[in-house]
């Protein structure tokens, strides 16, 4: 067997195995993901990913902001304010 | 049936379909006659051309951008500002509690006249929100404050840190790095022009200790620096990255700041901010040290919400694919970005796949071995000049060894798994990387 072949060989076993253990891997991962505890989407309307919160318009940092964060924050169940 | 059950087989079914149709190709290729397998030959022949032409091409021109972005800033030096604005930085946090305290004391040694610090404490439920408290007050030159909110992702704390903010310019950060001294000072020089909106600092990995991190440190220099450094010279960086960004609030306000609908709120953000005129720069001297993850398994989960998070964003403006003009440089931008997340995992998955099935069954090794060589030399030279720019440690220069055929063919692989469940619109969810605070 010359240094080609052995050339050979390792490139396309280290080809291979990366591919195989990406794969693996992959599906370790998705397992993993499918046993942590996830909310029932009970809503088909609502937002796919987080619950949205838009700056108001204008000036932000302003006290008329802060308040409407506040509010909103409110509406979502809990209170945003300088801890 | 679950949202999580339903994403598993789904996943699954992509992954055995996947393999199937790989399996089956083997099979037929060594049930078909001579005829069909000389022309297999010469496919390997004119594939190996065209990739490696898409290769060359992709590499001379991001190092050629990239060493005239290198050699603009060298000529022309540092861009002169009269008077410094102060700066919001914004530290969104959610149980970061192990690798908080790191973050804010970089922040307590930043050169730069006036800031404020806002830790936004997104809803955490272990000791972030008590040890941000502990940081209240005047720290030097910088104003720390805590704002704490119900959780409702990274998206949402900033857009409240920014309704909160003061200053004209906004730097946002994650709370798993660290920033440099010269950090601001260098990003903010960039704003004496009015028409950039947004600067994109430079990233580099913290924890170095093993061969997995060290050869994310090279792809950030190599693979994420070097195309950043190279948009910079166009003014049109494609993701300003989270670790390190800064914004002008204009900017920001006008653009409505962060939207929530896709996990890739920095290239959402980006490209938004583009989109209406204003110019994105890259400072490689405003620097970050990030946590990078320590196991393939972390890589694989960071990895699959990089790239579901731009295709999300790329979906959302499939559009301009189709206007070149009057923006071209955000045309280009995003064609790349596309292209680095669509077309190159896939190029690159299959084509590896495929010659060394050609290899085995074909005896076509010698060839396909002179391309690895080939290869692995143009890795080599590309992270030479890459991390000398950098003025990196050279000791990072021999991981470009392994750097292709190992390091990037896997990532390619969840790649090309994570754009086919956008594709396919599979449920998916974040989940949180493993702090091992050994940075």
């Amino acid at each position: 067997m010359n240094v080609v072949d052995i050339l050979v060989a390792i490139v396309v076993v280290t080809i291979l195995v990366t591919i195989i253990l990406a794969v693996v891997t992959y599906v370790a991962y998705k397992l993993r993901l499918s046993r942590e505890p996830r909310p029932r989407d009970d809503d088909p309307d609502a937002l796919r990913y987080f619950v949205t919160f838009d700056p108001p318009p204008g000036g932000s940092g302003s006290k008329t902001n802060l308040d409407q964060l506040d509010r909103d924050v409110a509406d979502m169940g809990g209170h945003a304010t300088e801890a | 049936m679950s949202q999580g059950r339903h994403s598993i087989w789904s996943s699954l079914g992509v992954v055995f379909a996947t393999v199937g149709v790989t399996v089956g190709f083997v099979i037929w290729a060594l049930l078909a006659g001579p005829d069909i397998q000389r022309v297999m030959v010469r496919m390997v022949v004119v594939s190996l051309v065209i990739f490696l032409f898409l290769l060359f091409l992709r590499y001379f021109a991001l190092l050629w951008f990239s060493y005239l972005g290198h050699a603009e800033r060298n000529v022309l030096g540092m861009r002169e500002i009269k008077e410094l604005p102060p700066i919001s930085i914004l530290v969104p946090a959610y149980n970061e509690g192990r690798v908080l305290e790191r973050a804010l004391t970089s922040l307590m040694q930043l050169e730069y006249p006036e800031y404020e610090v806002l830790i936004i404490d997104d809803g955490s439920t272990d000791d972030t929100l008590e040890i941000a408290i502990g940081w209240e007050g005047q720290r030097g030159p910088g104003h720390f404050r805590v704002i704490t909110k119900p959780n409702g992702g990274k998206a949402s704390a900033l857009n409240a840190g920014i309704a909160h903010s003061l200053h004209p310019l906004i730097m946002c950060m994650d709370a798993d790095s660290s920033l440099e001294p010269r950090a601001l000072l260098t990003a903010a020089r960039h704003f004496s022009d009015p028409a950039v909106g947004a600067v994109a600092g430079n990233v580099k990995v913290e924890n170095r200790g093993r061969i997995l991190t060290r050869l994310q440190a090279l792809e950030y220099i190599e693979g994420l620096n070097m195309p950043r450094r190279a948009q910079g010279f166009i003014s049109a960086v494609n993701i300003v990255p989270g670790p390190v960004g800064l914004f002008r609030r204009e900017a920001l306000e006008e653009i409505g700041g962060y939207d929530t609908d896709t996990f890739a709120e920095d290239a959402d953000l980006t490209l938004k901010i583009m989109e209406i005129g204003w110019r994105v720069e890259y400072e490689d001297q405003s620097i970050a040290w990030t946590e990078a993850p320590e196991t393939w398994r972390d890589l694989t989960q960071q990895r699959y919400r990089w790239t579901r998070g731009i295709l999300q964003a790329i979906r959302k403006r499939k559009g301009i694919y189709l206007r070149p003009f009057p923006d071209f440089p955000l045309w280009i931008s995003t064609i790349q970005l596309g292209f680095e997340a669509l077309v190159w995992p896939a190029m690159n998955v299959f084509a590896h796949l495929f010659f060394a099935i050609v290899a085995i069954l074909f005896g076509a090794g010698e060839l396909i071995v002179y391309w690895m060589i080939l290869l692995t030399l143009l890795d080599l030279v590309a992270a030479l000049v890459t991390v000398s720019m950098e003025e990196e440690s050279l000791g990072l220069v021999p991981m470009a060894l392994i750097y292709r055929f190992v390091f990037i063919l896997f990532l390619d692989v969840v790649k090309m798994f994570a754009t086919m469940e956008e594709l396919f619109r599979l449920d998916m969810g974040w989940g949180k990387l493993e702090r091992l605070e050994n940075a």
